[in-house]
This record gives C-alpha cells, sequence and structure tokens, in this order.
C-alpha cells in the first residue's frame, strides 16, 4: 500500500514543470495562507448569515461543530505524530518537485487536509450548500498539497478522515450538552453576538 | 532575538492582520445579505458587498506582495494551531472592529434599537444605540 502510495506521489508529483501556469495556480492553492484563510473566512461568516433568527442559529452551529472539529483534529494528529512519524515526500524519494516551503512536521496524517474537512464537515451538518463549497475548498488544497510535493496521497486521505471522524464525534458530544449550548447562545444574545 | 524567531513574529503579525482584514469583509458581506444594517460601515447593502470583496483582495494582494508566501524553506511557516488560534482571535477583533467601525460611521443615522432581540436587533440599530437604549432601560428600571 504504501508503495502504490509512493508511486501514485510519483506519477502526480511528475507533472510539475509541465505547465508553468498549473503550477502558478498550484504555488497559490497549496499555500497554507490562501485556501486556509478562505475557507474559515467562509465558515465564519455562516454566524451572521441567516433571514431568520432560527436559519442563523443553525449557520452558527455549524461553524462551532467546525471550528471545534478542526481545533481537535490538529490535537489527534499532535497525539498520532507522537506515535508515528511519516517523512515528508521530499524527505523519502529523490527529485521531488517542491513548489512551497518544507514543512518540518511529520506528513501522515496531513493536518492541512484534517483541518479542511473538519470544516467542511461541521458546515456540512447544518448548511448543505456551504458545505459542500468548503468541501470542494477542503479537495482542492489536499489536491494542491500532494502535486507541491509536500504529501503523499495516502497522508491528505489520513487527514481528511482524521478531520471528519473528529468533527462527527464532537458533533454528536454538543447534541448531548444543548442546554450549555444554549445558555452559551443566551449569553452571546445579550452582547448581541447571537 | 534569533532570526528564525524574528521571522515567525513578524509573519504572524502579517497573517494576523492579513485574516483581520479577509474577516471584517467577511462580515460586511454576510452582514449585507442579512439585511444586519447595524454592522455595516455604509448602510447599504451594495456598498458592503463592494467593501466585502475590496478588503480581502487588497489584503491577499498586500500579503503576496510583501513575500510571506514564499518563507525560506529552513524557517518553515506559522503551524497549524497557531494560525488556528490567530484565525480565532482575527475572527472575534474583526466582529470588534465592525461594530466599532458601523457605530461611528452611522452616529447621526436614526436606528429604532430593540436590545432584546439578540443579533437580529442590528438590522435596524448599530450596536451603540443599542447599548445606549439598554443602559437607558435599565435607569427607568
Amino acid at each position: 500500500m504504501i508503495e502504490a502510495d509512493q508511486q501514485l506521489f510519483e506519477w502526480f508529483n511528475g507533472f510539475v514543470g509541465t505547465w508553468t501556469w498549473f503550477d502558478n495556480i498550484m504555488k497559490v492553492l497549496v499555500s497554507d495562507f490562501f485556501l486556509p484563510v478562505l475557507i474559515a473566512a467562509a465558515a465564519w461568516s455562516l454566524w451572521f448569515v441567516g433571514r431568520t433568527g432560527s436559519e442563523r442559529r443553525r449557520n452558527q452551529l455549524g461553524f462551532i461543530y467546525g471550528a471545534i472539529g478542526a481545533g481537535f483534529s490538529n490535537l489527534a494528529i499532535t497525539l498520532v505524530n507522537g506515535h508515528l512519524d511519516r517523512a515528508r515526500p521530499f524527505i523519502t524519494l529523490e527529485d521531488v518537485n517542491v513548489l512551497f516551503y518544507r514543512p518540518t512536521d511529520p506528513s501522515f496524517p496531513s493536518n492541512a487536509a484534517a483541518f479542511a474537512f473538519a470544516m467542511a464537515a461541521g458546515v456540512w451538518v447544518t448548511n448543505r450548500r456551504m458545505g459542500m463549497a468548503i468541501g470542494v475548498g477542503a479537495v482542492l488544497f489536499s489536491v494542491a498539497r500532494v502535486y507541491a510535493g509536500m504529501h503523499f496521497p495516502l497522508d491528505v486521505a489520513g487527514g481528511a478522515l482524521v478531520g471528519i471522524l473528529v468533527t462527527y464525534v464532537f458533533y454528536r458530544a454538543l447534541g448531548m450538552l444543548q442546554p450549555v449550548l444554549n445558555f452559551g447562545f443566551w449569553l452571546l444574545r445579550q452582547a448581541f453576538l447571537a | 532575538m534569533s532570526r528564525r524567531t524574528a521571522a515567525l513574529i513578524s509573519l504572524a503579525a502579517d497573517y494576523f492582520i492579513l485574516v483581520l482584514c479577509v474577516c471584517t469583509g467577511v462580515v460586511q458581506i454576510a452582514s449585507a445579505y442579512s439585511r444586519l444594517n447595524g454592522l455595516l460601515f455604509i448602510p447599504d447593502s451594495r456598498a458592503g458587498y463592494l467593501i466585502g470583496l475590496a478588503l480581502p483582495t487588497g489584503a491577499f494582494t498586500w500579503f503576496v506582495h510583501i513575500g510571506d508566501v514564499g518563507i525560506p524553506g529552513d524557517l518553515g511557516g506559522v503551524e497549524g494551531f497557531q494560525q488556528f488560534g490567530m484565525f480565532l482571535g482575527a475572527a472575534a477583533a474583526a466582529t470588534g472592529l465592525s461594530a466599532v467601525v458601523s457605530s461611528l460611521t452611522q452616529y447621526r443615522r436614526k436606528g429604532n434599537p430593540a436590545p432584546g432581540l439578540g443579533m437580529d436587533a442590528l438590522r435596524e440599530a448599530t450596536v451603540l444605540q443599542l447599548v445606549q437604549a439598554r443602559l437607558k432601560e435599565r435607569r427607568r428600571r
């Protein structure tokens, strides 16, 4: 499986340099400072969106699920990395084309993919259309990370799985903590924030 | 201070400014869409969309221009959890900034404050007008 993963990576990363315009697009998409900011901002926008109070509250819950899922996915990956330290492709393999800076943290599971898919999953629970849009962003980000030589395909698949699973667990857990959420929303309403 | 620490602090500060501008733009667009006029810098939804698009576009252009996207390989970037924390901080700051700026720019505009409605009250009044109305209510009691 690892061998197939490396072969798929080498095939995909081998396209770097073929089309300069495509590489330039990928350089933007792979950046930590573009798609992740847009994904988080899109989720954040839901805090204010809603023609009615109940629609806005559903959207706000979506942001909360996504943000908590993303935060705990990050923690889960830190814990996994304590036991599993897969080296980045540009360390493991020769002649890897790297389009961005060389991260120093372990490759598996991808933190970037976990964050993006956690946000998409959290938002998808309450707002299908925005969840799908963020999901497209998450897929683009993950594909770009592999193309740019920063992750193996299995890393981003693992990261996506961690993000979705952790978000689902917290979505279920928060469902049981409804009184706490209600109190939180009541407090925010006093400050015109919900 | 080492070169690495100085570069990371500078990058983190630039990242915070980037996210602050993007989130402020997002608040303007979302407020225009949801008719939360009390959060708009200019109480007109078209202006809200325009400011909301201009702010993130300008911020991303600035961020690319100053060269933070091309961080030297040996320095690495801002860690994921740091980015996440800074995003939440910047998003909260953007909400505060929107509340303050809209309260100032719409200071003379007559509102219809109903503090009991939560965020929906921002359709008819600014945060400042709502706070004033609440204080008046408390004094009456």
